[in-house]
């Protein structure tokens, strides 16, 4: 693949104008087969095929022309993109700029070797502005554009895999939301879908013959069942989504890159430079936790937001380890911020007693403030009473979380590391290279001044751009602050003898 | 951390020490106008609205208590801001301390800063001052020195600019 670093302009690979316009020919496919079964061979006319072949035919032809417009070129300073069909697009982004380079194919693109490249610079102000797309090139082509983009002159650290997927990991699949975000996704598409081609799907036999269930069963029992299935039915899904998604999954590091993949029929790699990196995020969800499970993600600059509007369940850029058992992530996190034992993991300094007692109220106060309101109407006779006493319920919900909260906070510092934990669900942990840290952002509120605490952030040019110590002590937050960067913060401090 | 902290800290209490410098006084006529406009829309709309509805005497006495809170918080709020607006730009960083009721202090490293602008809207062009934007690499917002006297604000963007430019690297 020597004609890659050539001057003149490339175009994508030819397998293209065929490939991409499956994925959407065979919703329209699909669309117009559940119309002739729902409606019967009888109806179907002239226009329904006319259309679907017309669809085909203009997918095939915008295709082709697309790919006749597009070229692409790797000159020793850029990467540039031309393309259009009405309006002529240029596109260049310079390779020192580059950061990020995402291969990802989906089943299509699969079966014929081809990959979507995206090369990503990752500014922080526009995703797609900022990033050049291929789609799509060979895979063999994809590697060595990857290879080229990506190459780094950072030493070597124990080149090799970090981490393997393994099939313990789904143990923790059904502690995800994956599934309850599908069953929910499943019903709301059948319904829209039903709406489309004009079927009324809550009117159809099965669907009346529940409705009728539920009426006549009493109410306990008709809950009981509802929530029983939809739990059954969302922890098998997860399983099930879990490993669709993040089947194969490898972290490796190679050359200064760390790459992860993953995907069973979505095949999906991401490659991440170190002198990008800036730290890790562990992510554990409540539910999660409670088995000491969690993520992984990576702070890096350039990884911004970009969501990828080809998956349909988000598959994140930054994931450096999908849900997985306590050790695995202690593992991941040691190896990727190269210090033993992982940042992550140390015990973190608790914040003081007085942020546990105002977290909590005020907390409980803004949980109590529906049940307020809903009351204060009812008292006027605007709403039933039973509204606002259910809503009562929430004030010891936001007293725990309150509580929890609470206990989730936590910083330290390390040789190399500044780490920060916050948050009930998903708590988060995060460590930060200290040679990272672009700033300090130091806020007290009036309440806060009394009881002498603030909340002491660090900006950092990359993930969610600053990472934060909530209710710290004063004390221990500046001196954690100015201790984490030595210089920055000190000169501005003022020393009392008390 | 242990040991850095305990060297640091032996029964002394730290806190942010204000930054040397203040924005221009007229900034407190700046903010005042600021507040100015939109006590005048509300209230004015409301009598308005009074007027016209021939509405009960607590609600024209409600009004009148607005007026009063009104005319507090413009003599009061914009010389509170400007005594908790201050800035400072030493050799490696810019700090600046703001805000009444949340008081924030930011700082950021002259060698992590990647642009220095500013910017004049109407009301301070009539003023004379301006309002110079700090942003880092960090997608955190920009600090900000609001109410700067003009000249003041073009020497500074001017210093800072030449500090930059001259600092190798991306600042990432």
């Amino acid at each position: 693949m020597t004609t890659t670093t050539e001057k003149g302009w490339q175009q994508l690979d030819k397998r293209t104008i065929f490939v991409a316009p499956l994925t959407p020919l065979l919703s329209v496919v699909g669309v117009v087969g559940l119309i002739v079964i729902v409606r019967g061979w009888d109806k179907v006319g002239f226009w329904e095929p006319a259309i679907t072949v017309g669809i085909a035919v203009a997918l095939f032809v915008g295709n082709a022309w697309k790919w006749s417009t597009t070229r692409y070129r790797i000159t020793d300073t850029h990467v540039e993109l031309h393309s259009g069909v009405v309006t002529r697009k240029h596109r260049s982004v310079a390779r020192d700029r580059v950061r990020a380079v995402d291969m990802s194919a989906d089943i299509f693109h699969r079966v014929f070797g081809l990959s979507v490249v995206t090369i990503g610079t990752g500014r922080h102000v526009t995703e797609s502005e900022d990033e050049v797309k291929l789609e799509s090139v060979s895979t063999r082509e994809a590697e060595s554009l990857r290879l080229l983009l990506m190459r780094s002159d950072a030493p070597i650290v124990r080149d090799g895999s970090i981490t393997r997927f393994d099939t313990k990991w789904l143990r923790y699949a059904p502690l995800t939301v994956l599934g309850f975000v599908a069953v929910v996704v499943i019903i709301g598409g059948i319904t829209q879908l039903g709406r489309t081609i004009g079927v009324k799907v809550w009117e159809t036999g099965p669907v009346q013959r529940i409705f009728d269930w539920y009426l006549t069963e009493p109410l306990a029992l008709t809950i009981t069942v509802t929530a029983v299935v939809v739990l059954l039915l969302s922890m098998l899904l997860s399983v099930v989504l879990y490993a669709v998604i993040y089947w194969g999954f490898e972290l490796t590091r190679h050359g200064g890159t760390l790459r992860v993949q993953y995907g069973l029929i979505n095949k999906r790699s991401v490659s991440i430079e170190e002198r990008r990196l800036r730290g890790v995020r562990i992510d554990e969800p409540l539910l999660l936790r409670s088995v000491g499970g969690a993520k992984v993600k990576a702070v890096a600059t350039g990884l911004g937001k970009r969501n990828s509007k080809d998956e349909k369940f988000e598959a994140e850029a930054d994931l450096l380890l999908p849900p997985a058992p306590r050790a695995d992530v202690a593992e991941v996190a040691a190896e990727v911020l190269k210090a033993r034992p992982a940042p992550t993991d140390i015990q973190l300094r608790r914040h003081p007693r007085a942020a546990a007692r105002r977290l909590i109220m005020w907390i409980t106060l803004a949980s109590a403030v529906p049940a307020t309101v809903l009351g204060t109407l009812s008292a006027f006779d605007l709403t039933p009473d039973w509204i606002w006493q259910l809503l009562l319920v929430l004030i010891p919900l936001g007293f725990l979380n309150g509580l929890g909260e609470y206990r989730g906070l936590g910083h330290a510092l390390t040789d190399e590391h500044i780490v920060v934990r916050w948050g009930v669900t998903p708590r988060t942990t995060v460590a930060i290279q200290r040679t990272g840290i672009v700033g300090w952002k130091i806020r007290q509120t009036i309440f806060q001044r009394r009881p002498r605490l603030v909340t002491v952030t660090a900006t950092v040019a990359a993930g969610s751009g600053s990472y934060s110590a909530r209710y710290a002590g004063q004390d221990e937050g500046l001196e954690f602050a100015a201790a984490a960067v030595p210089g920055l913060l000190a000169p501005f401090l003022d020393h009392e003898q008390v | 951390m242990a040991d850095v902290s305990e060297a640091i800290a032996h029964r002394l209490q730290l806190r942010m020490r204000p930054p040397a410098n203040q924005v221009h006084p007229r900034a407190v006529l700046w903010w005042a106008a600021q507040s100015a406009v939109f006590w005048v829309v509300l209230l004015v709309g409301l009598g308005i609205g009074q007027f016209f509805a021939d509405s009960p005497l607590w609600m024209v006495l409600l009004l009148a208590g607005l007026a009063v809170v009104a005319v507090a918080d413009l003599l009061i709020e914009p010389r509170l801001q400007y005594r908790a607006h201050r800035w400072e730009v030493t050799e490696q960083a810019v700090y600046v301390q703001s805000g009444v009721l949340v008081r924030e202090w930011r700082i950021a490293p002259l060698s992590r800063v990647q642009t220095v602008d500013s910017e004049r809207g109407p009301l301070q062009q009539s003023l004379g001052l301006a309002t110079v934007t700090v942003t880092t690499a960090s997608a955190s917002g920009p600090l900000k020195i609001r109410g700067l006297g003009k000249d003041e604000a073009a020497e500074l963007v001017d210093r800072l600019t030449a500090i930059t430019e001259a600092t190798p690297g991306d600042a990432t």
